[in-house]
Parts: structure tokens; C-alpha cells; sequence
């Protein structure tokens, strides 16, 4: 009897829904990426491991046997991976990056964790040089070259020569200290470096090579590693044929072979690989179809076919019908037993990159979630029955559950492995609700659609952060980089139609007119493509939905041509759209700011016969500051009250202008504070109203510059700046009131005396309230929450300089804080006293502890 | 025997005082003729003392409502002004019990107890309805006093319409 009352408790107990206390508010996923490989080397002695350097500057470790990331180390933005190595002793990978000419970083990182060792800028030629030498020397189009040499001095760690900044230097291992460098080699062009030795004497040899005189002729010179001495003087051999490209072999011996030779229509060939005294490398055969491509082990010295692997890459065609091709190749080989593994990695243009392992697929990682430039919020479909064309989540069966339940328990005890650990986790994801394919009734559930900057389009669940699909759009392009915009384009009642996005691919010279595509939001496919008549330099989105039966239509107008009176372009261009702009109760305007010049100008929109005529223009800046930043109200934001009710129960009237733009101007980036000096500098705010180019609010701040940050929203404006006075960044508030309406009265309110249609050309006088705080961070972003209706607070988020999210209530940035003993009145406000810091509190960072790279 | 002693008056008992329960009446003495003509006149004083006496009572009744309205505004002050369940709980008993107490003054002023119209209940119900409209005028003192009465212009602020603005400006994005 015990037990069946246990059993049936067991059952119930199951069944119940909650959370514990430390699950709540924890990330619904998080993932990390590291962008389009561009250096690989793999390691095999301690772990599974491969370290690759990115196209996105990314430094970092994966595991072999899942392709999960081990550690990242995300380097600043400008800061270009320019070479790789691995050093064996200590166990560390070494990087030459270069974020400007003169200045190039070597970075020691721990191998199995990423901690960073050392950094050593890498010092160039001192002004000792004649200036024609350097003027000749900086036209050589110098490549940086890196190379693991071994343990030189005997301290325990292996040591690192470095061609970069026009001089061979040999640099420890340990502390990264210079132990010699030469500029004898500063007027080589792409330096290549080669270990040789030890000889018999122990002694071992750093060589130097590089193809000259148009790749006739081939220069080498050779020092002893410990160092510096010349071992042979620089000689040059001439080749019987020019090259543009040559191997060397681990004997010393030039390979007179070049790739085209080994590799004969080769996608990409990988470096060459020593195994059992031979050189090998690995390289794609792409065969004619989209599938079946071969990849090829090959001899270095012969060229001839070692191993050789007719599969399935999973390349496809983008919508141009170019091939997706292989960009890099990297490969491993491994002795198991009787049996050579080979490993190869396989870089793909559209930033995937595949590990492959005797034919096998091992796994995928899709990089191209690296760069994510733009997205649009779409609803999922309304019923499950609906997202058939979404990868379903399948429920779980009761034998499942009973293991999520004993997982659980085992895991509260303190007895679950980390496989069962992992697997609990994939239960209880599929378990939770999050990942359904259909919408919840909150609405937070949705699909996002975004193009990433190698031009694929993807579908990602909100809920659990899962690819639904890739759509690659403009691959084969990117030596032309088109521009491409994406935007929102048809929605509906009817919950069978699913929404569709649009692609406006521009920029094309080889074609005549911009390439729309239409997708299906919740397929990916393709529903409709056209090449418009026009080749749009800018968009303008129109207010308001074109209804047609049940699907709702976004307009938009594409602006041709700029200047005086440029060209308008309807976006569809149907009898309905063109019917609903005629009816727009309100005069269509539109603003654009010009980045190089900044200048700001205004049009208005004739909206029967789509003419635009210049109205205004101004420049944004005075002379000599620039434009450093403009903020404009979000069109979706909605206001809950026009008026804000004070601590005396009186009302203050908000100016509510969504015509609003804030331009702030200054110093310009890049240019010194300590040339110019303190009191010239100024940072310049207007607010200014984009239908009448009338200035609304000025405010300058001396002694500040940029960098800005600004939002504007409602009635008020926030901005951060650097003070160069007080050495902190500041943030500014300004609060803007309605003055025509104050002292307003129940009478007034109750017979509706106040004007409900306001005009811009019309302006009223207004009240600004001010203040300013410190904020301890510079920020990479800065927004603002909005929500359906604009109920809710406001909270500002700060994307602070540690790729972090913070978020703050905005009443703590009010400009009314009472500056001493807050009085009755203020605290029936809920006016807190004013303070000069505002405190970035851990526990308001929304991403806890996680960072989320390359915030911006 | 018995019949002498009826006739026997004892003089000499001390006082004089005439032991009149043992005193027989004088012949021709009619008894109930003399109870007759005395009984008339003395109730006739005595209903008109009771009736004052019940429209005392009814004011009393109108007037003794007085201790129970103080005291409940004496509660409402302690309760404080800020909103909490004990000052919630008091003003609303405050307010519902100064009206239930006026729309039911009937019931405590019957009409029943005019005494077919010899009491006059008009006036007690009037000052009971007054006195409640004290309670009541407290209360609503006491609301106010928590704001909860629209009397400010914060309170009419859903009035206010959002302007509307006869121009939109929308940002051109560069492609």
C-alpha cells in the first residue's frame, strides 16, 4: 500500500511546473561563434584540439570531437590576424595581428585555456633610417611571416622569429624578450620563413626567402637562430620559369612545384604536412555538379595522389546559381594503429566550416551567425499544424521523461556525470516550452530573421536560439560587395499565410537595377525575385500598412539620386499603394544625412505625383568638428501619456515630437585633445525638427568630445560623452516640456480647449529640464525598452566597452532629482536625491556573466 | 365572634394611624361608584408622561448614534492616511455603515412607534440622518485625505489628448 501511494505521489510529482530560485532569470541560450577561419592549426598531443585564427579577429581553441568552442579570445575589432603558430613548449599558439602600419602585435596565448602570456608590440625601423630608405622600404608591400623555432637558449621554451614591420627578429618563447633582429631583409617583398637543423654541431638555422624580380628569381639568406649571425650571405637564384607561388620543403629544398602544378583546379590546398618523412598536403577537386567533390591528399614533391575521397560536400548554389566553393583547407594526419587518419578541415565561402574524417562529416559549424548586420522580428506560425515547414521539436516519450526525472534526481544528489548532465539538458529543453514552433500567447516566442555580413539570410528561433534555415543570397558577389538591405515586407490575419521578408540586393554595376527578393519568413524559401528598373542609393520606409484581403503590405520609397530633387521610386508599386499614399492624412517628409560631408537635408514628398523637393539643409557640423552622431525617434515607439504628473498633482505637458533628430558634433575622431587644447573643444547638441530643419534645443558643453552615444525617445534625450575636463564620461539628460500648456486646469481638460493637431511649421515655445551625471563605463551601445503600448518604464541599456548589458531604470537619470533634502512633494515624485555617479550595479546586467562579443 | 370584631376599632394604637386594611367601610360606602371616578383621571396624567418619555427615548435613540460615529472617526483618524488594509478595512466600514444607517432609518424609526401618530419620529429620524451624514462627511474627509477622491487636475490627465501632428519626417537609410 506504501508503494502504490509513493507511486502515485512519484506520478503527481512529475507533473508539477516550476522553477528553482537559481534558475530564474538564466539565459534562454546563449552561443558563441567566432567567424570565417582564416588560419588553422591543429594539435594533437594533450587534447582533441584545433586553434584557428578568424576573418573576425577572433582567436581560438575548438574541440575536435564536437566542434565546440574551448575558449575564444575576440580581439579588437581593427586588429587583423595576420599569422598563426603553435608552440610546443610551452604549450601555447602565437599570433601576429596588425590593427594599423606601424603597428603590429605578437600575443602568447595558453593553449589550453586562452589566457593571454605575453603581447609585445612589434617594434619597427627607428628614424635612424634615411627617409628615401623608408619611403622605399614602406613600397614594399612587406606580408608578415611567423615560425616556431625550437628551445634556441635553453631556457625550457620554444622561440619565435617574426618577420613583420620590415625586420627578422627572434624573440623568447618565455617573456616574449627580443634575443636578436635584423633590417637586413627590409626591402624583400612577402618574406617567408624556414627552420633548418640542428646540425651535427646542435646548432640550428633560421632561413629566409622570398620571390623577387616578378617571380623570376628567388632570394635567400640564412642566420643561426641563437643569434642572428649570418650563416650564408643573400644570394639570389634565378628560376627557370616565374612563379607566383613556391614550397618549401622541411629538407630545405625550394619546391619547384607550385600549387596549380600539385593541385590542378584546385578550390584550396592546404598547407603541407610532414608524415612519415614525407610532405603531404590536401587540397578540394570540385567536380562539375554541386555535389561529389573529391578531396585529394597529395605528395608535395610529385604531386602524386596519396589518398583520395570521392564525397558530398555540403556546398549548394546561392541564388545567383554561383557555386558555393571551398576557401581554405587545413589537414591533420594520425596513426591509429595499422590505419593513417587523415583530418581535414574545410572552410566554405559561405563562412561554414566542416571537419571531415576519412570521408565522414564530423561536424558542421555554420560561422555566418558570426556577423549579423541587420534582423526583423516575424511571428511564428499560429498553430503547430501550421509549422510544417519548421523543424519540429518531437515531444517526449515516457520512457524519456522517467530518465529526465532520474537524471534530475541523480544530478540533486551530486551523482550525475557531464554526459548525463548534458543529456538532462537536452530533456529538459525539449521538455520546456520554449523551443515550440508555434506562437505563445505573450508573444515573446518569435522568429528572426537576419542577413549576416557573408550575405546569408537566416531563421532563428527566438526560444531556444536554433538555425530553422540559411538562405545564401548574395555569395559569389563579395568582391563587389553589394549593399543589401532587409526589410519588412508583407504580414497577415490569416494564420495559413506565412509572413514574408524582402532582400533589396543593390549596388550591382554588372546588372542594371537593384534585385528584390521575396522570402517566406518561415520557410526560407524564395516566393518571388525581380529586378527593379532603378539602382536606389536610399530607402525611406512609409508609415502605415497597405491592407489588401488579409495580407497587410509595407510600403516603402526608394530614393534615386541625391541632391535637390532626387527620384522616388514606389516599393510596391501598385495601384493600392500608390492610392494608399494619396490618402495619407498626414504630409510625407524625409530626412538624410550625408557621412562624408555631413550635411543634413530635408525633402518633402509630393505623394500623388512622388516628387521630392529639397526644403532645408543645413551642416550638421561647424568648421573644423564633424558630425560625430545622430539619433532619431524609433517610429515604433508608442507614448502612454502626453503629459507627466508632478509630486503636487499638477501636470506637466511633454513636447511629443516623433519628428524629432538629434545631432551631436565635436572634435572630430582621431584628432588629438592635447593639439588642440582644452578650451577650444566643444561638443555641440542640437535637437532639431527634420519637416522644418528648425533647431529646437542647443546645448553645448565645453571641455567634452566624442566618443557619443545618444538616444531619443518620448520628450527626452540621453547622451554620453567624454569630458575631457573632469577625464570621465559623462551622460546628459535633457527633458523637453510643452510651455503653451502649462498651469492647465480640470475646466480646460473637461471641455477639451487644448488643440489636438499640431503642425511643425507652427512652432510652440518650449521648457528644457537638464542635468548631468557620471557613468563609469564607455558604452558600445546605448537603447532603450519599448513594449506594445508604452505602458511599461523606460529602462535604458548600456552595452558597455566589456560586451556586457546593464540596464537602468530611467527615473534614475531625471533631470529633477532634487539636489538637496528631497521635500514632500519630490518624494511623492519618487524623486531620489541627486547623486554625480550613476552606479553600474552587477545585478543589473542582463547578461549576467556572460559577454556578448562585438556589441554594438 | 368574627362578626364582633370586624365592628372593633382599636383607638388606642399608638400614632392614631388607623389600621385602614382592617378598617370596614362605613355603611352605604359604595366602593366601586369612588374606584370608577378616580381611575379616569390619574391614567390620563400618567399616558402623557410616557408619551414624552418615548420621544425622549426616540431622541435619545437619534442622538445615542452620536458616540458610535465618533468613535469610528476617531478610528478612521488612527488608521493614518496611507493605504493599507486596516485603513481600508475602517473607511470603508466609515462610509458603509453612515449609509446603510440613513437608507435604513426607517427600520429604526418604525412609524409603528408614532403611536398612531401621537409620537413624532420626523424629528429623531432626521437628526439620526444627520448625525450619519456627519460619519459620512468624515469619511469622505478621510478619503480625500488619502487621495482617493479626483479632485486634483492629475486626475483628469487621461483627458489630455496626444497631440497629433500633421507632418511625419522619416530617416532615409543609405544603402
Amino acid at each position: 500500500m506504501k508503494c502504490l501511494v509513493g507511486l502515485v505521489l512519484f506520478l503527481h510529482w512529475i507533473q508539477v511546473q516550476a522553477i528553482f530560485e537559481d534558475q530564474a532569470g538564466q539565459n534562454d541560450w546563449y552561443q558563441q561563434h567566432i567567424g570565417g577561419v582564416s588560419f588553422a592549426e591543429f594539435a594533437f598531443r594533450s587534447r582533441e584540439r584545433v586553434f584557428l585564427a578568424t576573418e573576425a579577429n577572433v582567436v581560438s581553441s575548438l574541440d575536435l570531437r564536437d566542434g565546440s568552442i574551448a575558449w575564444r579570445q575576440v580581439l579588437v575589432e581593427s586588429d587583423t590576424v595576420k599569422a598563426l603558430a603553435l608552440l610546443p613548449k610551452p604549450p601555447a599558439v602565437a599570433t601576429l595581428s596588425a590593427s594599423g602600419p606601424s603597428e603590429e602585435y605578437l600575443r602568447l596565448w595558453q593553449a589550453h585555456d586562452g589566457g593571454l602570456l605575453w603581447e609585445r608590440l612589434v617594434e619597427g625601423l627607428h628614424s635612424e633610417q634615411t627617409s628615401a630608405t623608408a619611403a622605399a622600404a614602406a613600397a614594399v608591400t612587406a606580408k608578415p611571416a611567423l615560425l616556431v623555432l625550437p628551445d634556441v637558449t635553453g631556457d625550457g621554451a620554444s622561440e619565435l622569429a617574426v618577420f613583420a614591420q620590415r625586420q627578422l627578429q627572434v624573440l623568447s618563447g618565455s617573456s616574449g624578450e627580443v634575443l636578436w633582429k635584423t633590417s637586413a631583409l627590409q626591402h624583400w617583398p612577402d618574406v617567408q620563413l624556414a627552420h633548418e637543423g640542428p646540425s651535427a654541431d646542435g646548432s640550428h638555422t633560421l632561413k629566409a626567402w622570398a620571390l623577387t624580380n616578378g617571380g623570376r628569381s628567388v632570394l635567400e639568406a640564412t642566420f643561426a637562430a641563437k643569434d642572428g649571425e649570418p650563416v650564408q650571405e643573400v644570394h639570389e637564384t634565378r628560376l627557370a620559369a616565374p612563379r607566383t607561388n613556391l614550397r618549401r620543403l622541411a629538407d630545405g629544398s625550394l619546391s619547384q612545384l607550385s600549387s596549380e602544378d600539385v593541385a590542378p583546379g584546385a578550390w584550396a590546398v592546404s598547407p603541407t604536412v610532414q608524415h612519415e618523412g614525407k610532405e603531404i598536403l590536401a587540397y578540394v577537386a570540385p567536380s562539375s555538379t554541386a555535389a561529389a567533390h573529391a578531396l585529394v591528399v597529395a605528395d608535395a614533391r610529385s604531386g602524386a595522389v596519396v589518398n583520395r575521397v570521392d564525397m558530398d560536400l555540403p556546398t549548394s548554389k546561392d541564388v545567383s546559381g554561383n557555386l558555393i566553393a571551398a576557401s581554405g583547407i587545413w589537414m591533420a594526419v594520425r596513426v591509429k594503429g595499422q590505419a593513417t587518419q587523415y583530418r581535414i578541415l574545410v572552410a566554405l565561402e559561405d563562412k561554414r566550416f566542416i571537419l571531415i574524417e576519412d570521408g565522414k562529416i564530423i561536424w558542421t559549424r555554420q560561422e555566418s551567425l558570426a556577423t549579423l548586420t541587420s534582423s526583423i522580428f516575424l511571428e511564428l506560425p499560429a498553430k503547430r499544424s501550421l509549422a510544417t515547414s519548421l523543424a519540429q521539436s518531437v515531444p517526449l516519450t515516457l520512457r524519456e521523461r522517467l530518465e529526465a526525472e532520474f537524471l534530475g534526481i541523480k544530478g540533486q544528489l551530486g551523482f550525475a556525470t557531464a554526459a548525463e548532465k548534458a543529456r538532462l539538458g537536452s530533456l529538459k529543453a525539449i521538455k520546456s516550452q520554449r523551443g515550440r514552433p508555434d506562437r505563445d500567447p505573450t508573444g515573446f516566442r518569435k522568429l528572426m530573421v537576419a542577413i549576416s555580413e557573408a550575405g546569408a539570410l537566416h531563421g532563428i528561433h527566438t526560444g531556444d536560439g536554433r538555425l530553422l534555415w540559411t538562405l545564401p543570397v548574395a555569395l559569389g558577389q563579395q568582391a563587389l560587395q553589394p549593399s543589401v538591405a532587409l526589410l519588412p515586407w508583407q504580414s497577415s490575419h490569416d494564420p495559413s499565410r506565412a509572413p514574408t521578408v524582402a532582400l533589396l540586393v543593390a549596388g550591382r554595376p554588372s546588372e542594371l537595377g537593384a534585385r528584390l527578393l521575396i522570402v517566406n519568413g518561415h520557410s526560407g524559401v524564395i516566393q518571388d525575385s525581380l529586378t527593379l528598373s532603378v539602382q536606389p542609393q536610399q530607402i525611406v520606409a512609409i508609415p502605415g500598412l497597405v491592407r489588401e484581403g488579409l495580407g497587410e503590405q509595407s510600403l516603402h520609397l526608394l530614393v534615386d539620386g541625391v541632391g535637390s530633387t532626387p527620384r522616388l521610386h514606389l516599393l510596391p508599386d501598385t495601384p493600392a499603394a500608390r492610392s494608399h499614399l494619396a490618402r495619407l492624412t498626414t504630409d510625407l517628409h524625409f530626412w538624410s544625412l550625408d557621412p562624408q560631408t555631413g550635411a543634413l537635408s530635408g525633402y518633402a514628398v509630393d505623394k500623388k505625383t512622388l516628387a521630392a523637393l529639397q526644403i532645408w539643409s543645413i551642416q550638421a557640423a561647424q568648421a573644423g568638428q564633424a558630425a560625430l552622431t545622430v539619433a532619431s525617434q524609433d517610429p515604433r515607439d508608442k507614448i502612454y501619456s502626453p503629459v507627466k504628473v508632478l509630486g503636487d498633482k499638477s501636470l506637466k505637458v511633454k513636447y511629443l515630437n516623433p519628428n524629432l533628430l538629434l545631432v551631436a558634433s565635436g572634435t572630430p575622431a582621431g584628432v588629438s585633445s592635447d593639439a588642440l587644447g582644452q578650451e577650444v573643444q566643444a561638443l555641440h547638441i542640437l535637437l532639431l525638427d527634420t519637416v522644418t530643419g528648425r533647431p529646437v534645443f542647443r546645448q553645448s558643453h565645453k571641455g567634452a568630445r566624442g566618443p557619443v552615444k545618444a538616444v531619443l525617445c518620448e520628450n527626452w534625450a540621453i547622451y554620453q560623452y567624454w569630458s575631457i575636463t573632469n577625464h570621465r564620461f559623462e551622460m546628459a539628460v535633457v527633458e523637453l516640456y510643452d510651455q503653451a500648456h502649462m498651469g492647465i486646469t480640470i475646466p480646460d481638460l473637461l471641455l477639451h480647449t487644448s488643440n489636438a493637431t499640431r503642425s511643425a511649421f507652427d512652432p510652440i515655445a518650449i521648457e528644457a529640464s537638464r542635468q548631468s551625471f557620471y557613468l563609469p563605463s564607455a558604452l558600445k551601445a546605448f537603447a532603450v525598452t519599448r513594449s506594445a503600448r508604452g505602458a511599461t518604464a523606460k529602462f535604458l541599456l548600456f552595452g558597455t566597452t566589456s560586451d556586457q548589458v546593464y540596464m537602468m531604470d530611467k527615473r534614475q537619470a531625471d533631470p529633477r532629482r532634487p539636489m538637496g533634502k528631497p521635500t514632500a512633494q519630490d518624494m511623492e515624485e519618487r524623486l531620489a536625491p541627486y547623486q554625480e555617479l550613476l552606479p553600474l550595479i552587477p545585478q543589473a546586467a542582463i547578461t549576467m556573466d556572460k559577454q556578448v562579443a562585438r556589441l554594438s | 365572634m368574627a362578626e364582633f370584631r370586624k365592628r372593633c376599632i382599636n383607638f388606642e394604637e399608638v400614632g392614631n394611624i388607623v389600621d385602614k386594611r382592617h378598617a370596614p367601610d362605613p355603611p352605604g360606602y359604595d366602593l366601586v361608584a369612588a374606584r370608577e371616578s378616580g381611575t379616569v383621571a390619574a391614567s390620563s396624567v400618567k399616558s402623557k408622561e410616557l408619551l414624552a418619555r418615548k420621544q425622549q427615548a426616540l431622541y435619545s435613540q437619534a442622538t445615542g448614534h452620536f458616540k458610535s460615529i465618533g468613535f469610528m472617526a476617531f478610528m478612521m483618524w488612527m488608521s493614518g492616511n496611507s493605504l493599507h488594509l486596516f485603513s481600508i478595512m475602517t473607511t470603508a466600514s466609515g462610509i458603509y455603515q453612515p449609509i446603510m444607517a440613513i437608507v435604513n432609518c426607517t427600520q429604526a424609526f418604525p412609524a409603528s412607534a408614532s403611536e398612531e401618530g401621537k409620537l413624532d419620529i420626523w424629528q429623531p429620524r432626521i437628526l439620526y440622518c444627520l448625525i450619519n451624514s456627519l460619519g459620512l462627511i468624515f469619511a469622505a474627509y478621510k478619503v480625500n485625505s488619502m487621495g482617493l477622491l479626483p479632485t486634483s487636475v492629475s486626475d483628469y490627465a487621461s483627458l489630455f489628448p496626444s497631440p497629433v501632428l500633421s507632418e511625419v519626417s522619416m530617416p532615409s537609410v543609405l544603402l
